[in-house]
């Protein structure tokens, strides 16, 4: 004992002798010099199929299901075909409020104070969200209290009492939420380009006034629930400590309860976006200002979509190891997010985006800097060494999304709804494996639009036009004439005077 | 009824809950303790295809002081700038470079000592106004510039996270606060030896390449954090106040004026002190061998060299206020009170009551959002914390207003609430759900890999991870008259201070029909209609006929800001 520990406090001595002198490297034994060198047993993410996990529910409603017994925890959830699509001028702002509603708003046999104090001293978490094409609620039980909260979730789709009062407190809170729209430049730059790039008359951009949260009526919710809780478009999940047969009957129980769906509307996909060009709002108690750069683009299921992924993991989606990145923050230290994304929707067209946050003086230069980065993407093949880096960092998105009962459930769900084949996953490693530099360059070639491009900038406007005094105005960087766009009334939504 | 059917339930939780006595951290977590004074948590989670792995050296903003304050952040920044093989096509050429330019940057600081100089006497904006700028110093910079460019050309930019990504790996990232800094990332199961090569390697022979533009990174990210959000600005003076003459009296991402002036030489003097092994703690969550990543630990992190000075201790410690702290701001956000106590340490004897007393006044249960959101209306959200760090504590309360309402209403609710815990407790309903909460977090907090592996570096970087399981049973046997006790030993007036924003005045959304009414009658309305949401709906039609019997005699003013006042309560009724 005495003796090893001499020999240990030697070596500790030695080996901080060598520690921080400039250019050393100690090679210690059987540690390689470069981690390449080390040798790994082969392992692959295992994409489990869909179809296995898959149950029919009564009334033509679907059901994934895996059990999980490590844990005396269940997590179940429901999405509906059915969202923000379906409202009209009327009932617009339902949305609002009404997730918050169904939680809170009490049921035929429960009041508002019941359903609280009950569900918190059950610790059962019960939550619901209205999207733009789909809805869902959730509950995260203790196995023990399953029956007990599935049946205070089912209340709550099939016997809400919308209590008037809460409905008060929450129309407060989403009159406040609005009031809110141009306080931070964190939100306004997204949803105003949001508007850009799908258009003001787009569903999704739709907004609602103060007037129409104040004319919700507990009507306007019960029909807005019936027609999205409805039995016939449903797609149950549930994961965790739970036998499946006996969820099965739990579940056809619920859906007993639910009205029938109706046919739904086709989902619209009008997009129609302002026309390419510089555009600003003006904010100016800022230091820094927020970029926004892109185009429409292709939807869910394009079939160059994983060449769309690699190519833009290169360009800015791949983190410290995208150019983007690499260039505006950790080259010139412009900003501390740079970066892009491809979005893919379902139903309609899709966006590409490229971002920045930067000192107000600084944003022309990296506004050069990612322009110089699309351009350079779709004139050079990438190297064979981004496109190694890139692939295995799409393919390794597999390992955080099937990591879980819970999050296998819940993409089976998702593909379900977005029409989306379990075969996307079982060859996606070898489709992206099988990209070639070529296949990226035509990517970029076909799916980067320099002459298409929006560009936003919200924030010190005057000061941002500027640039620094080295790398040329904001227009000159752009080869665009800048055009301010009004921010919004946040309770109107009627245009603000340009100051 | 209901009661009854409480307790019920109360039985089955119980019973399930005994049930799962593996759930302890004790029994999942393997200690282990490397001859240079690391340690070392290793759990088998088996299931995921990714292990969730990290360390937390045990160093915040904490262990600074005035003059290099965020350089233990700018530390999480420069941690992945690579090694003498990770990051450079040539480490000889590359070690040059970086002595160069290090070189050059201590001219342009010495120049830099005569700009402040300057500017404290009157002369320019700031010190980085460009009139102050010298001839020799637009010289250095011209230097510097081809120096950097030089640096680029031999770089492999960023290789360290390159070198990761290829191997599979997902999610590196770290965060600091103030009392410690936390890496972590996620490999594939197989590849567990490549992270000990990796972490092992940034810990044994770490290069500060880039040094000096990344700290123009941490100057966007305190932009993009601070200064550009509605009251980020705001936030970080009432801290300073609140915390003045304690260690948390600055900001994690440091003071302008510091972060502009840490030198290279000062980040490696603080990096052999803090992150040393015997100042760090290593985790690893997910489908291991226990005792093969034992080996691997010995082997990889047993490399580096104890450190030669154990971290000066944390010393300072805040004075009593001897009075309340009043902070009034205008943001570009709602009215909004924040009322915070000086409490104590985290996991400290008095922390679990306090820890129950934040829950009993926090979410839709908790007393505030009763009383604040759905009784009086006044306020939107609300929440309490029992924020217990290293050193010392905060007991924060805090209501964000509706826009009628400010921020002083907001503020002596708050009081009225504190109040009636001090003098009536709590309830044993109120204590229980607390529990069961708790209880069922034991099984949540440990779901995912990583959400395990944070929890256990987390209470490290506090205290010690082995604490868990005893910090959450004494929350379990906390009592109603022990959660009175600290609600009236620290919930006091002269341990208080007042955060109090009320909106910018020229930044006020109002409602359309206001624009009629001068600023007197708007003040008028304002005050009348924060009074008039504390009324109960039923009592709300007296209110409008007092208001009526009243207009008679009142001046032609007000009588206009009345009938705007009776419509809106019309509506109400209405609705």
């Amino acid at each position: 004992m005495k003796i090893k520990l001499i020999i240990s406090v030697l070596s500790v001595a030695v080996l901080a002798g060598c520690a921080n002198i400039p250019g050393s490297i100690t090679k210690s034994a059987n540690i390689p010099a470069r981690p390449e060198a080390l040798k790994f047993q082969p392992f692959h993410v295992t994409i489990p199929v869909d179809e296995k996990s898959l149950r029919q529910l009564d009334g033509g409603n679907l059901l994934y299901i895996q059990e999980d017994h490590s844990l005396p925890l269940v997590q179940i959830g429901v999405t509906s075909k059915a969202g923000w699509y379906l409202t009209n001028d009327e009932n617009l702002a339902v949305p609002y409020v009404l997730s918050s509603l169904l939680r809170d708003g009490g049921t035929r046999s429960m009041t508002p104070e019941q359903v609280d104090e009950k569900l918190a001293f059950i610790s059962t978490n019960i939550s619901f969200e209205i999207e733009d094409v789909s809805s869902g609620g959730y509950i995260d039980t203790l196995t023990s209290n399953l029956d007990e909260s599935l049946n205070i979730f089912t209340q709550m789709l099939t016997e809400s009492s919308f209590d008037k009062e809460r409905l008060e407190v929450q129309k407060n809170k989403a009159l406040e939420r609005i009031k809110r729209r141009n306080d931070d430049t964190r939100t306004i730059e997204p949803r105003v380009w949001d508007r850009m790039i799908r258009g003001e008359n787009f569903f999704t951009e739709s907004m609602a006034t103060a007037e129409q949260i104040k004319n919700i009526s507990p009507e306007m919710l019960h029909q807005f629930t019936r027609q999205v809780f409805a039995s016939g478009h449903l797609i149950f999940t549930v994961s965790g400590d739970v036998d499946t047969d006996s969820m099965v009957s739990k579940l056809n129980q619920l859906i007993a309860k639910l009205p029938t769906a109706s046919k739904l509307p086709a989902i619209p996909d009008d997009i129609s976006p302002i026309a390419p060009g510089l555009y600003g709002i003006k904010k100016d108690d800022v230091t820094q200002s927020r970029v926004s750069i892109g185009h429409p683009s292709v939807r869910l299921g394009s079939e160059d979509e994983l060449a769309i992924k690699v190519m833009n993991y290169i360009l800015g989606g791949g983190g410290f190891t995208s150019r983007i990145t690499s260039r505006v923050r950790s080259d010139e230290g412009l900003a501390y997010s740079a970066g892009s994304y491809f979005s893919t929707p379902a139903f309609y067209d899709g966006q590409m985006r490229a971002y920045y946050q930067s000192k107000n003086g600084s944003v022309a230069y990296a506004l050069k800097l990612v322009l110089d980065e699309i351009n350079r993407i779709r004139q050079e093949p990438v190297t064979e060494k981004e496109l190694d880096i890139a692939k295995q960092g799409v393919i390794s998105s597999l390992g955080n999304i099937f990591s879980s009962a819970e999050n296998n459930v819940k993409r089976f769900a998702s593909d379900k709804l977005n029409h989306r084949d379990n075969q996307y996953w079982q060859t996606y490693e070898a489709k992206v494996n099988a990209l070639t530099s070529d296949d990226i360059l035509a990517a970029a070639k076909k799916y980067l639009k320099p002459e298409e491009l929006r560009i936003l900038v919200v924030g010190a406007l005057d000061e941002v036009a500027k640039g620094d005094g080295t790398h040329g105005t904001l227009e000159e960087v752009a080869g665009l004439k800048l055009k301010r766009l009004p921010l919004r009334d946040p309770l109107t939504l009627k245009n603000l005077p340009l100051d | 009824m209901f009661k009854t059917l409480f307790y019920g339930v109360l039985i089955v939780l119980a019973s399930t809950l005994s049930e799962a006595g593996s759930s302890n951290m004790k029994d999942q977590v393997k200690e282990v303790v490397l001859d240079n004074g690391m340690r070392v948590l290793l759990v088998n989670k088996p299931g995921a295809p990714n292990i969730a792995a990290g360390w937390v050296a045990h160093v915040g903003s904490a262990n600074e002081r005035p003059g290099i304050t965020g350089i233990s952040h700018l530390f999480e920044h420069m941690m992945f700038k690579g090694s003498p093989v990770i990051g450079t096509k040539d480490n000889q050429l590359d070690s040059q470079i970086r002595q160069q330019l290090d070189d050059i940057r201590q001219k342009m600081f010495d120049e830099e000592k005569n700009y402040r100089d300057q500017f404290r006497h009157g002369v320019g904006k700031s010190i980085s106004d460009p009139a102050l700028e010298t001839d020799a110093m637009k010289a250095l910079k011209v230097e510097f510039e081809k120096l950097i460019k030089l640096q680029r050309e031999n770089m492999v930019k960023d290789e360290f996270a390159s070198v990761y990504t290829e191997a599979g790996a997902s999610g590196m990232n770290a965060f600091t606060n103030q009392d410690m800094t936390v890496y972590f990332i996620q490999v594939p199961k197989n590849k567990l030896e490549f992270w000990f090569w990796m972490e092992s390697e940034r810990l044994f022979q770490p290069v500060f390449r880039e040094f000096y533009s990344e700290r123009d990174v941490v100057f966007e990210e305190r932009r993009m954090r601070t200064e550009s959000t509605p009251s980020g600005v705001q936030n970080e003076v009432f801290e300073s106040l609140f915390w003045r003459g304690s260690s948390y009296a600055w900001p994690v991402v440091g003071w302008p004026s510091d972060i502009a002036a840490i030198t290279r030489e000062q980040a490696e003097n603080y990096f052999d002190v803090f992150y040393a092994p015997n100042n760090i703690t290593v985790g690893i969550v997910g489908e291991i061998d226990l005792s093969q990543a034992e080996e691997l630990a010995k082997k990889y992190f047993g490399r580096i060299p104890a450190g030669k000075e154990l971290p000066p201790e944390v010393i300072t410690d805040r004075t009593s206020q001897s009075g309340e702290i009043f902070y009034k701001a205008e943001v570009d956000a709602p009215p909004s009170a924040s009322v915070a106590y000086h409490t104590t340490a985290f996991a400290a004897k008095d922390d679990p009551a306090l820890q129950v007393l934040a829950s009993v006044l926090s979410g839709k249960t908790g007393r505030l959002y009763k009383r604040l959101v759905l009784k009086d209306k006044v306020a939107t959200s609300t929440y309490a914390s029992a924020d217990g760090r290293k050193y010392d504590g905060m007991f924060e309360i805090v209501a964000n207003g509706s826009s009628e309402t400010d921020a002083e209403t907001l503020r002596e609710i708050i009081l009225e609430e504190v109040e009636k815990i001090k003098v009536d407790g709590i309830t044993a309903t109120e204590l229980q759900r607390v529990k069961n909460n708790l209880s069922a977090s034991k099984f949540r907090r440990v779901r995912e890999n990583f959400q395990f592996l944070i929890q256990l570096l987390y209470f490290d970087g506090l205290r010690n991870w082995n604490i868990m399981d005893d910090y959450f049973e004494n929350i379990l046997n906390v009592t109603e008259a022990q959660v009175q006790q600290v609600a009236k030993d620290y919930l006091t007036a002269d341990n208080r201070g007042n955060k109090l924003y009320s909106r910018k005045k020229d930044a006020t959304p109002e409602d359309p029909e206001l624009s009629k009414f001068d600023d007197q009658q708007k003040q008028m309305i304002k005050q009348m209609m924060t009074r008039v949401k504390t009324v109960p709906v039923d009592k709300i039609n007296t209110v409008i006929t007092q208001l009526q019997s009243a207009m008679g005699q009142a001046p032609e003013k007000a009588k206009n800001a009345m009938l705007y006042i009776i419509k809106k309560l019309q509506l109400k009724v209405s609705q």
